[in-house]
């Protein structure tokens, strides 16, 4: 009896010792089985232990949470940043009055969690906070000066479903995700260059992955996406507009008979749709995309004439740019260093500086530089993993008004707008593996310096300096 | 003399409730189709104020009886999840594991199948779909018909952790209601495959397939060498008590544990 119990006490006050998780609970089977096997315990015991030790996890505090057995696995993360910013923005052209000048005290919080659904299937969800697409800061004391929540709100940034497989089409690998979701397309640069790093697309997306092709330890991912802009149903309802029936007059007054009658009524969906196709090795990676609008052509009710129309810049058409992002990377000492490239070319350019700029009249479009080229370049030193970490980016990026579309840029290089070209020079450290201290520094002037000011947003600045100082936690 | 007839009246009622105690037992259908049933014949034989209500819809309906009181035995032919253990002792319930016999999950297909062994790999393969054709594992052309139980019962999630590495099984495969309908199907399908409790390995039209050289016989068993291998569990809250505990010591029993042994399974002495 004696043995008994000291045999008991020794296997329970080990595991207990060592940690009282449900990892130790449930690693303990084999060790369990081992012993029975040995004979040093009987079945009866094994099973009395394995309860023993599942019952007593019940009484700490992860044993306290209940997840759904659905859930395979439950995976927490995020982060929280603080930062300190100055813009100085002066509009276009370069020198005009309204010079902005601000201070600002901003933080984000994303707190994400990812519910893997068995072998093939998961679903994500993240709160951010701020509504933007392009941002997730949100200021402190932007509301009055009491220390209110008013800002202070989070939003559905990720709700998502995902499914991986294996063989489809011959790939590798294959995922597809639906709802509000991270994507996967290469985008080389700070913050993202042609993908603004906080957007989260709205549709789905498609990746299938094939392994050694050419090259051993190569990968060949095919990605696609179809993105829902705008589902227009703020348009579905009809606009009355008075016009006139020809051929008809009033019985009374004689003068052409006026009635009303609906204007665009189309509710069909603005698109965004991207394609990749990319090669990746070890040390570089080229990835061909195309990004693209499909919208319907009447889009804004308000914009009952042709002309109105043409110049609508809400209408998400006159985008089809080919971009060709590219990364080499190679060791420097002991650390990484890497040059990438985009360039990109809107097959669309023309017509697309002419809406952003309203040019609809041959005088007006003959005035407008249709630059339809986007490009980057960059040198990357360093990674910020461990304590004591750097790392040192130096980019230069040039995006014509003709080239792209604002909604996708980059909000913190020239205001996330067209007709702009610049520099970043961006600096991190790694306090620890979760903590980063980051400064970051954004110069940008005009490229079509005599441009007129307009209320479109492709217009750009005519120079834009922004000051990032950011203290970053990642959980 | 009024109050004495009184008093009799009472402890008479008293000792005809006592007399008629009911046993109720819910859970796994691997123990409560055939062998709990017949354990409790012989019990009420030699106690006949007792009467019985037996439920046998799988594992995890008798864990979760134990847990919200509504049974005093669960059958239980797998171990109770971690989930379950915590979640009971949450509610003040202690979960006890009795082992009442061991089974071996015996690999069945059609009596014509060539197939004379397996490995646990190719067992693996089978059954999560890696493969679909006997040809895959050196028998004639055909594709498999997987016979499988279903969610609630403790084989399905046995087999899922003792025969698959807890991988999902073949979007294929069929889900039956007990181990009957099993060696049933595979007895008239030429290309059936499934898994049954080792009392259950003497259906007409079937044959027991060994794995890695290993069939689940008695020692085969109790050694630990037959991979698929289980102990079958009594669950009670806490130690048991009264009639429930009377009835536990009876199936441990050298008596119970002959019919253990006559039904098919393997006795734990």
């Amino acid at each position: 009896m004696a043995i008994q119990s000291l045999k008991w006490l020794a296997l329970l006050g080990g595991v207990t010792l060592g940690s009282a998780t449900l990892a130790v609970a449930q690693d303990s089977g084999p060790l369990i089985d081992t012993l029975v096997k040995k004979g040093i315990l009987t079945d009866q015991e094994g099973e009395d232990l394995r309860v023993e030790l599942l019952k007593d996890f019940g009484t700490t505090s992860p044993g306290k949470i209940d997840i759904s057995s659905r859930v395979t696995k439950l995976t927490i993360a995020g982060d929280a940043r603080v930062r300190y910013q100055y813009d100085n923005e002066e509009a276009n052209p370069a020198g005009a009055a309204d010079n902005r000048d601000r201070n600002r005290y901003r933080y984000r919080v994303r707190l994400g969690f990812l519910a893997d659904l068995g072998p093939k299937w998961s679903a994500g969800l993240r709160f951010e906070t701020a509504s933007g697409a392009t941002s997730t800061n949100a200021d402190l004391a932007a509301g009055t000066d009491n220390f209110d929540k008013a800002g202070d709100v989070a939003y559905f940034g990720q709700a998502y479903i995902n499914y991986k497989d294996t063989g489809i089409l011959g790939a590798d690998t294959v995922d597809v995700r639906l709802g509000k979701l991270p994507h996967k397309f290469f985008n080389p640069g700070v913050n993202g260059f042609w993908i603004d790093s906080d957007i989260n697309f709205e549709g789905i997306a498609e990746e299938l992955v094939f392994n050694d092709v050419g090259v051993k330890g190569s990968t060949l991912s095919v990605r696609a996406g179809q993105f829902v802009l705008n589902n227009n149903a703020a348009n579905s309802g009809s606009t009355s507009a008075a016009t006139t029936t020809v051929g008809s007059f009033s019985t009374t007054t004689g003068l052409p008979t006026t009635t009303t009658s609906s204007q665009n009524t189309t509710v069909d969906p603005s698109m965004l749709l991207v394609g990749q196709v990319e090669y990746a090795t070890k040390k570089f990676k080229v990835a061909p995309t195309i990004v693209a609008f499909a919208a319907p052509s009447e889009h804004d009710r308000s914009a009952t004439t042709a002309a109105l129309q043409a110049s609508d810049t809400a209408v998400y058409n006159d985008l089809a740019t080919i971009l060709v992002p590219f990364e080499y990377t190679m060791k420097l000492g002991a650390k990484p260093f890497a040059i990438y490239a985009t360039y990109g070319f809107n097959i669309e350019g023309e017509d697309r500086a002419y809406r952003l700029a309203s040019a609809t009249t041959p005088a007006q479009k003959a005035a407008v530089d249709d630059d339809s080229e986007i490009y980057n370049l960059g040198v990357r030193y360093g990674e910020n993993r461990l304590p004591g970490d750097y790392q040192l980016v130096a980019e230069y990026r040039h995006v014509g008004n003709g080239s792209y579309s604002s909604l996708l840029l980059d909000s913190d290089f020239n205001g996330g707008l067209l007709n702009g070209e610049g520099v970043i020079l961006s600096g991190s450290y790694s306090l620890t593996s979760a903590i980063t201290f980051t400064t970051t520094y954004f110069n940008s002037f005009n490229i079509e310096q005599t441009r007129a000011a307009g209320t479109s947003r492709g217009n750009g600045f005519g120079k834009a300096q922004v000051l990032q100082i950011d203290l970053s936690a990642r959980f | 003399m009024k109050k004495s007839l009184v008093i009799l009246t009472a402890l008479l009622a008293t000792v005809a409730t006592a007399s008629a105690q009911k046993l109720v037992i819910k859970g796994s259908d691997t123990l409560g189709a055939k062998l709990v049933p017949m354990l409790a014949e012989e019990y009420k034989a030699a106690n006949p104020g007792v009467s019985f209500e037996i439920a046998a819809e799988g594992s995890t309906t008798g864990i979760a009886a134990i847990t919200d009181g509504t049974a005093e035995i669960g059958m239980s032919s797998r171990r109770a999840r971690a989930t379950e253990v915590s979640g009971a002792a949450a509610k003040g319930v202690t979960m006890k594991p009795i082992i009442v016999c061991y089974d071996g999950m015996a690999v069945i297909v059609n009596e014509n199948n060539p197939i004379t062994a397996l490995t646990k790999r190719q067992v693996e393969q089978i059954f999560t779909g890696d493969v679909t054709d006997w040809s895959a594992v050196g028998g004639k052309p055909g594709t498999y018909s997987i016979y499988t139980r279903n969610t609630s019962s403790g084989s399905y999630s046995d087999w899922k952790d003792l025969a698959m590495k807890k991988r999902d099984y073949s979007k294929t495969s069929q889900k039956m209601a007990g181990n009957e309908q099993i060696a049933a199907e595979v007895g008239k399908n030429p290309n059936g495959i499934g898994y049954v409790g080792v009392a259950y390995i003497k259906a007409p039209g079937v044959k027991v397939i060994p794995i890695d050289g290993h069939l689940p016989t008695k020692e085969e068993v109790l050694s630990k060498k037959y991979p698929y291998a289980r102990p079958n569990f009594y669950y009670t809250n806490g130690e048991p008590s009264g009639e429930a505990a009377k009835f536990i010591a009876f199936t441990q029993s050298d008596a119970g544990q002959k019919i253990v042994e006559k039904i098919g399974f393997i006795p734990t002495k």
